[in-house]
């Protein structure tokens, strides 16, 4: 597989000599490999200001006493690493970088069905980052990313609207990639690219994009309200303006629960590549995988209450809940199974982004039982709001989406630049991030049964040393982030021209050249075979040829 | 290396059911989340492209028996941990009839307790072991959370209404108490103890004057409102009438039914017709709308025109009113004119001792002597225990005279004067049955007139 | 929805997805018109029930239901008509109801937590 040179005519190429020609052509362009560049470097920002005040939130909490920082700037600090990991980085990371690249190269179209209306959710989310960043620069928020009213409304003293209105608009970027996302799925399949022949990853996508579409826009009015309330005093949510504080929560969790969806089923999507390409084979279950994802996308709508359980929610809608929410834990479970069977009769082999699908499947396994003990009820009212929840959701979100987007990454890396990354750094950064995790969260699932609870900075005694190996975790994970974005930055002068299809992958994107021209293939192509083709004894003859000294 | 715990106390009898259904869950994720990462590192080294020898034809890419059965086991799993779970959480949110109850303000930044006595305490919670207690808790500000890990039980604490939690502690000992709901800058501060003591060491806490302190922090007489709270460590219901006749609630509210306010007696836990047809249950949350926003629910028959108190009133001072309505509702057990509710021969609401008109079988009592006998109840924190409505530590006096006893040893005994004066002076000498020998004894602690006093009045409570 | 949809012939810079239009048909502009008056008289009916409510005593929830009736009307023509949905390709009308479908469950599941504030009773009768 090994080529010479870049192709000529890449969408990265461009024939414009001077500088302002060239800003220009990134900042008004329509294509959407560009704009998941754009999106990529965005993101990229952001996460690492969120991680900056992880940071600054573990240091504080090596100490039992408040002695890094005042009560009031460690509010701040962990509200805005909630607001900025959510809402900035992880509903658009895969979306919006791999989504946006890939999927009308998936599809064999030569872009999105709005392009214009791509570049504009650009916009948009840059526009409410800079809002979201303005509140920060201007003294932060406190109310923690969920903006419980009526505090967030009426009693704190901080950049609420601020925040809202980044919150907001950032709302609609999302909006519009999914409404994107949609059209182009239904309307501009290639040429025999039915339904059932689409890869996994697509599937992953339509069910994010149905889930965006629906939900968003409950999110943005009860922030508006929000807003409102805080502005013109309008008794909404404050009781003493003759308001009910659970209705905000209603109105947060309706949106806020399906969002953990849109996190995780395009993180879903992605393994379901990953797991494929590396074994050497058909997926098993296809059609189970993909209809989980709708399963999944849809069910996500009826379980909202499951974070309103000790709120003074009714014994009747808690158990409701709860119910839909042990439901919920089966096509999930389905997926695991499906990838491990995968594994069988196959030909492995442990390249980064399998390390970082197989680092998922073990993380999310165990991020999704415990979600399990938080639907049942009677242990919920023990550990939530305790940082058994924040153990949890680190597991699904960091270890599940995170590692996803990272295997995502290094997948498609060649064919986002043409070159191949590091491969030795790229085992050894994935080996750290799953170490420093597990080392970093797992101690808090016992911290939280013991009743520390969230959102605490001082805390009693007998808790730190399970803090201590928590922040020492949270070390070695940093290291382990920063590491592959220093040897993807090298690859782009140094890395191995990869060749259109480095791993010898199925899927249409890998018909095209790294990195691919801008209308994406030279012709349509048009698709007679199913989904993940590959010869029934491609495994075999993957083993068979294998020496040793080729890539593990 | 100094202790560290890794798992929580057990001390309420939630603790075992809760942690036994814990360690089901562990067990059942160990052997999924254990068993499978196994199994998928077995496939991951067991075919790796470097083993040639392994066998990779014939590969299957579906398989419906399968699909259903690892879809199938698991439901069935998850179904069985829910019904479990919902039995033990409708248990953990039903409380049993007989609780006692402690009302709970939680404010930015410190939770302020205060029980039905009087005695109150700020970020500590004395609790007996082995009685069902029941927090009744509001918010004065933001949400809270009122969290105690060692028993297992959190609720959220919202302004504006009441929510409520119950437990029954097993050991005794001080366990954290967190606020769990994030509330601003001091929330990490907002943290205290519960103490949990034997029923006899809770008695004696209880009626112990401690230093009073308000809900607002500051302590004693010297806080505001003074002018209608002339104690503020007096029981709550007899603070709360204080503010009933003050605020003028009783002019309108007659207890004989002719105001033009409804009648409050046995108002509380009754079935209310409202002015648009639908029936409520006048529960805390009812008592507390009628007071801050009368014009929202209208009794049928009445009209709109009582005036609101919303701003004139701290959650305190409607925790005390709503504790003298509740003790208006005795339940039955021996009240004066049996409930109440037709209007005919008001029951004594704490007034004067002297039996009203049509209650003939009252026996003849000494009313001066017992209206001093009144106070001597209330001063030395007997009503703390000996509530009304029989839902104390100790039994009802209501009707207590001249009645028939059965006592802890199987006899039955006539509760007559010598009785009661024994019983004043050497409890254990004599226990009701269904009750604990927990009563102090007061031997020489009380002149005879003050037991003289306290006879007559428990005489006035009626037969 | 295993059909394929139509090739989409694509234009060099995927702005394609326009040549769709000519899968749907059109609505007259004489339907805009009645579409149109039907929302005015609504309007007038709206403003007719708030004026009768000033004068009879409703029961509330008649009044409430008189009021959302009319609204709902008047929604319904928008979406159809001006906004397309009824000549709209099913998927497009699949996804304007499934709006409301999500709509309806947000609202249903929230009344009936408030609703079921009494349940299971409690001996003390604190909800």
């Amino acid at each position: 597989m090994a080529t010479t040179a870049l192709p000529q005519r890449g969408y990265l190429h461009d024939d414009t000599p001077h500088l302002g020609e060239w800003i220009r052509s990134w900042l008004f362009t329509v294509d959407h490999k560009r704009i998941a560049i754009l999106y990529l470097l965005a993101i990229n920002f952001f996460f690492l200001l969120g991680g900056l005040a992880a940071t600054f939130v573990r240091i504080e909490l090596i100490t039992p006493q408040g002695d890094l920082m005042s009560s009031d700037v460690y509010n701040r600090m962990f509200t805005l690493h909630g607001v900025i990991m959510i809402f900035f980085f992880l509903i658009p990371a895969i979306p919006a970088v791999l989504g946006n690249f890939l999927l009308p190269l998936m599809l064999g179209a030569r872009d999105l069905a709005f392009p214009r209306l791509n570049l504009l959710s650009w916009y948009l989310y840059m526009f409410g980052g800079i809002f979201a960043l303005s509140a920060a620069v201007l003294g932060g928020v406190d109310t923690g990313w969920t903006f419980y009213t009526p505090f967030s409304s009426t009693y704190s003293n901080s950049n609420v609207i601020l925040t809202i209105t980044g919150a907001f608009i950032m709302g609609f970027s999302s909006i519009a990639t999914g409404v994107n996302f949609i059209a182009t799925t239904h309307k501009m399949r290639a040429p025999g690219l039915t339904w059932f022949r689409l890869p996994l990853f697509v599937w992953a996508m339509y069910a994010t994009s149905l889930v965006i579409v629906l939900a968003t826009p409950v999110v943005g009015i009860a922030l508006l309200l929000v807003a409102i309330e805080r502005l013109w005093g309008v008794g909404i949510f404050d009781p003493a303006l003759g308001g009910d504080p659970l209705l905000f929560q209603h109105l947060f969790w309706f949106y806020s629960h399906p969002a953990v969806y849109i996190m995780i089923l395009p993180a879903f999507g992605v393994i379901s590549e990953l797991i494929s390409t590396f074994s050497r084979k058909r997926i098993f279950g296809y059609e189970f995988i993909a209809f989980s994802s709708m399963a999944i996308a849809i069910l996500g709508f009826l379980v909202w209450g499951h974070h309103m359980f000790v709120s003074s929610q009714s014994v009747y809608s808690s158990l409701v809940f709860s119910f839909i929410t042990m439901l919920i834990a089966i096509p999930s479970a389905i997926k695991v199974f499906n990838w491990t069977a995968t594994l069988y009769k196959g030909s492995i082999s442990y390249r980064t982004p399998m390390l970082y699908a197989l680092g998922f499947i073990g993380l999310f396994v165990i991020g999704g039982l415990t979600g399990i003990f938080l639907g049942v009820v009677a242990i919920d009212i023990h550990v939530t709001d305790t940082y058994f929840v924040v153990a949890h959701f680190h597991y699904v979100m960091v270890g599940g989406t995170i590692m996803a987007y990272l295997g995502g990454i290094h997948f498609w890396w060649p064919k986002m630049t043409g070159r191949m990354y590091n491969e030795i750094w790229g085992g050894i950064s994935a080996l750290i991030i799953f170490v420093g995790f597990n080392m970093t969260f797992f101690p808090q699932f016992v911290l939280g049964y013991l009743g520390m609870p969230r959102r605490y900075h001082v805390y009693p005694e007998e808790f730190q040393i399970l803090h201590v190996l928590s922040s020492a975790g949270a070390t070695v994970l940093a290291v382990g982030f920063i590491i592959p974005i220093i040897y993807l930055m090298l690859s782009l002068k140094t890395g191995r021209i990869a060749g259109d299809n480095p791993w010898d992958a199925t899927g249409l994107e890998w018909k095209t050249t790294s990195p691919p021209p801008t209308h994406n293939f030279e012709a349509i192509p048009v698709v007679t075979t199913e989904a993940y083709a590959y010869p029934p004894e491609a495994a075999a003859r993957d083993a068979a040829e294998w020496r040793p000294g080729s890539p593990l | 290396m100094r202790n560290f715990p890794l798992f929580p106390d057990q001390a309420s009898t939630f603790a075992g059911q809760v942690d036994a259904l814990y360690w089901a869950l562990v067990g059942l994720s160990l052997l999924f989340g254990g068993v499978l990462p196994f199994v998928i590192l077995f496939l991951m080294v067991r075919y790796h492209r470097s083993n040639k020898a392994v066998d990779r034809l014939n590969q299957v890419h579906s398989n419906l028996a399968l699909e259903l059965t690892w879809s199938g086991i698991p439901l069935l799993l998850v179904m069985g941990v829910f019904f479990w779970g919902a039995f033990l959480y409708v248990h953990i949110r039903t409380p049993p009839k007989q609780t006692l109850e402690v009302y709970v303000i939680g404010k930015q930044w410190m939770w302020h307790a205060q029980h039905p006595n009087g005695k109150r305490e700020n970020n500590e919670l004395h609790v007996p072991i082995n009685r069902p207690v029941r927090l009744i808790m509001t918010s004065q500000d933001v949400i809270h959370s009122f969290y105690i890990p060692a028993f297992r039980v959190k609720q959220d604490v919202l302004p504006g209404r009441y929510t409520s939690l119950w437990f029954e502690a097993t050991q005794p000992g001080e366990y954290h108490l967190f606020c769990a709901e994030y509330c601003g800058t001091e929330h990490s501060l907002m943290v205290g103890r519960v103490v949990a003591l034997s029923m006899a060491d809770y008695e004696r806490w209880l009626v112990t004057p401690g230093e009073v302190i308000l809900p607002d922090g500051s302590s004693g007489a010297a806080a505001a409102p003074p002018a209608l709270v002339p104690a503020a460590g007096d029981p709550m219901a007899l603070v709360g009438e204080q503010l009933f006749t003050n605020l003028g609630c009783a002019g309108c509210h007659r207890m004989d039914g002719a105001g033009i306010g409804p009648s409050l007696q046995g108002l509380y836990g009754s079935q209310e017709r409202m002015s648009d047809g639908a029936v409520v249950t006048a529960d805390e949350n009812y008592l507390r709308t009628s007071i801050l926003n009368p014009g929202a629910q209208i009794t049928a028959g009445y009209q709109n025109v009582m005036p609101s108190y919303a701003n004139q009133l701290s959650e305190d001072q409607i925790n005390q009113l709503i504790a003298y309505i509740k003790s208006l509702s005795d339940g039955g057990t021996g009240a004066m004119s049996g409930g109440a509710s037709s209007g005919s021969g008001a029951t004594t609401s704490g007034a004067s001792g002297a039996a009203t008109g049509g209650a003939g079988e009252a026996p003849a009592f000494d009313a001066a002597l017992a209206a001093q006998g009144k106070q001597v109840f209330t001063n030395l924190g007997c009503v703390g225990c000996h509530r009304s409505d029989g839902a104390g530590i100790g039994p009802a006096l209501e009707g207590l005279y001249n009645s028939e006893q059965r006592l802890a040893d199987g006899s039955v005994v006539t509760a007559d004067e010598a009785y009661l004066i024994e019983s004043i002076r050497n409890a254990p000498a004599k226990i009701a049955e269904g009750y604990q020998p927990v009563m102090p004894v007061y031997g020489n602690q009380l002149s005879d007139d003050q037991v003289r006093q306290l006879v007559e009045y428990i005489k006035s409570l009626g037969d | 929805m295993a059909k394929t949809s139509t090739t989409a012939g694509h234009g060099a810079h995927g702005d394609g997805a326009h040549a769709e239009h000519a899968a749907h048909a059109h609505i007259s502009r004489g339907t805009y018109y009645k579409v149109f008056a039907a929302l005015m008289v609504l309007m007038a009916l709206t403003v007719g029930a708030w004026w009768i409510e000033g004068i009879i005593a409703l029961p509330r929830l008649l009044g409430v239901a008189i009021a959302m009736a009319i609204a709902i009307a008047k929604t319904t023509l928008i979406i159809l008509y001006f906004m397309h949905v009824k000549v709209s390709e099913r998927a497009t009308q699949l996804y304007a109801g499934a709006a409301f479908v999500g709509f309806a469950i947000m609202v249903i599941i929230t009344m009936a937590d408030y609703f079921a504030r009494g349940w299971p009773p409690p001996p003390g009768p604190l909800p």
